[in-house]
């Protein structure tokens, strides 16, 4: 019976993929900038394609000469040359010509089922956010993210970040190689998440980015204010290594800071960097730009501390050490984007009435599909086991995204939770989600 | 025409006792990736022997609405460059690197002049209008030239020989091809970035 309603459910969610649409895009400022479109970094917003990962590594500057494609010409703060007046006076720089505010908004439909109820919810509008990116030059880069959700409630401040690109290679000396190192300062999503959440490909996020351990609220989606260092040796090992509160977006509380790296090798396919790509001459864009064979291997970590509060933020057990430690590994080939990956974790306190350690293990596997550069589908299965105190979770995603303009999506996606060993991880959802930028 | 042949042949006697030989022009391309435009490269020979007469007419940079033109200027090392103020508003001129001099704040008629007795690069800077700037890239011998906007260059009356040909850019990687320049036209290309 199980299996068979397993089966229905993934070959509905493949079904009903392929009959709703979705939707696809970048942000709008860097399309303004470079006058191009969203699909030259994006494979159907908000995925990115190989070179808008490039794009994003890069500090948000387009590698190997960002200079050349800018069409949207910066204002100067002074011109190169006065840096060899420093310091008899400020370093030069440039500031965007227009601010750099971009707009997204989603309208959605849910259909959400249980045992008894079923609902369907018109989630209009779902959220509107305001997106800020741009760049100093190729010295800095920064990107923001203000959130209203749908009762026009402020979410408030989510991501805002600034990244100084190149330290000691063009700015403080040439004493180390290009994209060597860079430093980031501020909220931002950290490198050490298994995915880069706001550029998944399905409307729901990783699972194993969201799941959480006993009372502990700590997981790897969270924002975190701190520092990080990254950077792209020989144009294909990416690293990272970050120290954070750990607290999420909110005050920390306690003295301990948390770590976090991530290392990851690409093979084949254009390098981390941008290089390796075929002369684009003075367009941007290039044919086929979703296709990247290739192979990228990376592993991850987080060493932390959290406190278990309650529902009033009133702190009621102090210093649940865990780690969080995994890998990943991603397959790119013609059209179809493959990846897997798998953490474990053991947390020392996470729960408030039994002080014992607690393991934990997820994984998944998953995989992305461009049928037409305005058509692509994703299925992805995805699951969490917490030994002792805490339900499994195991879910299935099926989502077909349409894309009728560059800076349109429609995505239909299925989550379906398989019962298992008695345990209700949650309720069957479809949810079709119209969203735009602007 | 026994006129003409004689007039020959007499040019030709004179040219070889003279000992003059017949010089060659070096001309190219020069792509560029990581700036707009392949325009401003100085194309260049290193090291070239002989004394060299200066231009007979002082090279000048212009400010015209809060632009210097041209923007990059090389010139023979010794060479007096002006400096005019087109613009109707105040403009300051100094320079900076290996050559370093204030030519003071002035706006209308006058016409100010610098010498550049070192070989090297000078930026030359407004402090009125920290946005402007240009350079002054100075040689110690006259066989260079600058490319256009479409990246074209040519370098005229080198003397046959082999040398080493560079690029100069205030943003470009230089580069460096060993040429032989012979008493015809003789072509070297580059691709620059940053």
């Amino acid at each position: 019976m199980r299996k068979r309603k397993l089966v229905w459910g993934i070959v509905l969610g493949i079904f009903l993929s392929f009959i709703f649409v979705i939707e696809a895009h970048a942000i709008p400022t860097f399309a303004r900038k470079y006058r191009t479109s969203c699909t030259t970094c994006h494979i159907g917003f908000n995925k990115v394609n190989a070179f808008g990962e490039a794009f994003r590594l890069n500090g948000y500057n387009v590698p190997e000469g960002d200079a050349a494609y800018v069409k949207e010409e910066p204002i100067s703060l002074g011109a190169p040359a006065w840096a060899k007046v420093w310091p008899e006076a400020v370093w030069p720089g440039v500031i965007p010509q227009t601010v750099p505010i971009s707009f997204m908004a989603h309208q959605r439909v849910n259909f959400q089922q249980d045992d008894e109820t079923s609902t369907l919810d018109f989630n209009m509008p779902h959220e509107f956010e305001l997106l800020l990116g741009g760049t100093f030059g190729d010295f800095a880069s920064f990107f923001g993210e203000y959130v209203l959700d749908e009762n026009g409630d402020v979410e408030g401040l989510q991501r805002l970040f600034v990244q100084f690109n190149d330290v000691f290679y063009s700015n403080f000396g040439n004493f180390l190689p290009e994209n060597a190192l860079n430093l980031k300062m501020g909220r931002f999503h950290i490198a050490a998440e298994p995915f880069h959440n706001p550029t998944r490909r399905t409307l729901s996020s990783i699972l194993m980015n969201d799941s959480t351990v006993g009372e502990s609220a700590w997981n790897f989606r969270d924002l975190q204010s701190g520092i990080e260092v990254n950077g792209i040796m020989a144009s294909r090992l990416r690293y990272a290594f970050g120290i954070v509160n750990g607290n999420g977006a909110t005050l920390d509380d306690n003295h301990r800071k948390d770590m976090y790296y991530r290392i990851a090798y690409k093979l084949d396919g254009l390098a981390l960097d941008g290089t390796g790509g075929e002369e684009s001459g003075d367009e941007l864009k290039q044919r086929n730009n979703w296709v990247d064979d290739s192979v990228t291997l990376g592993t991850f970590g987080y060493l932390g501390t959290s406190n278990i509060s309650d529902a009033d933020d009133n702190i009621l057990w102090k210093n649940n050490q865990f780690f969080r430690v995994g890998g990943d590994l991603r397959i790119s080939y013609a059209n179809m984007d493959a990846y897997s990956a798998l953490v474990y974790g053991e947390d020392s306190k996470p729960l408030i009435d039994l002080a014992r350690d607690v393991k934990s293990l997820a994984w998944l596997i998953g995989a992305d599909y461009v049928i037409f550069p305005w058509l692509t589908t994703s299925l992805r299965y995805e699951t969490t086991e917490v030994w002792g105190g805490q339900s499994d979770t195991e879910r299935f995603i099926s989502s077909l995204a349409l894309f009728p303009r560059a800076n349109i999506r429609c995505i239909a996606e299925l989550i379906y939770y398989p019962e298992s060993d008695g345990n209700d991880d949650g309720n069957n959802l479809l949810m079709v989600d119209l969203a735009y930028l602007f | 025409m026994k006129r003409l042949l004689k007039s020959c042949i007499l040019v030709a006697l004179l040219t070889l006792c003279s000992g003059v030989t017949f010089a060659g022009n070096i001309k190219g391309k020069i792509a560029t990736r990581g700036v707009k435009s392949p325009e401003g490269v100085v194309v260049y020979i290193e090291k070239a022997k002989g004394s060299f007469k200066l231009p007979q007419k002082n090279p000048r940079i212009d400010q015209v609405n809060l632009v210097f033109v041209p923007r990059v200027l090389p010139v023979l090392v010794g060479t007096t460059v002006g400096f005019y103020n087109s613009d109707t508003v105040l403009h300051n001129v100094f320079g900076v690197g290996d050559d370093e001099f204030d030519m003071g704040t002035w706006k209308g008629d006058k016409i100010d002049t610098h010498t550049f007795n070192t070989v090297g690069e000078v930026a030359i800077l407004c402090n009125v209008h920290p946005e402007m700037e240009a350079y002054v890239v100075v040689f110690e011998n006259p066989y260079f030239g600058l490319t256009d906007k479409e990246g074209n260059y040519v370098i005229k009356n080198v003397p046959p020989g082999n040398y080493k040909l560079k690029t100069w850019h205030d943003i470009l990687r230089s580069q460096t091809q060993d040429i032989h320049v012979s008493q015809e036209t003789t072509s070297a290309d580059f691709k620059l970035k940053r």
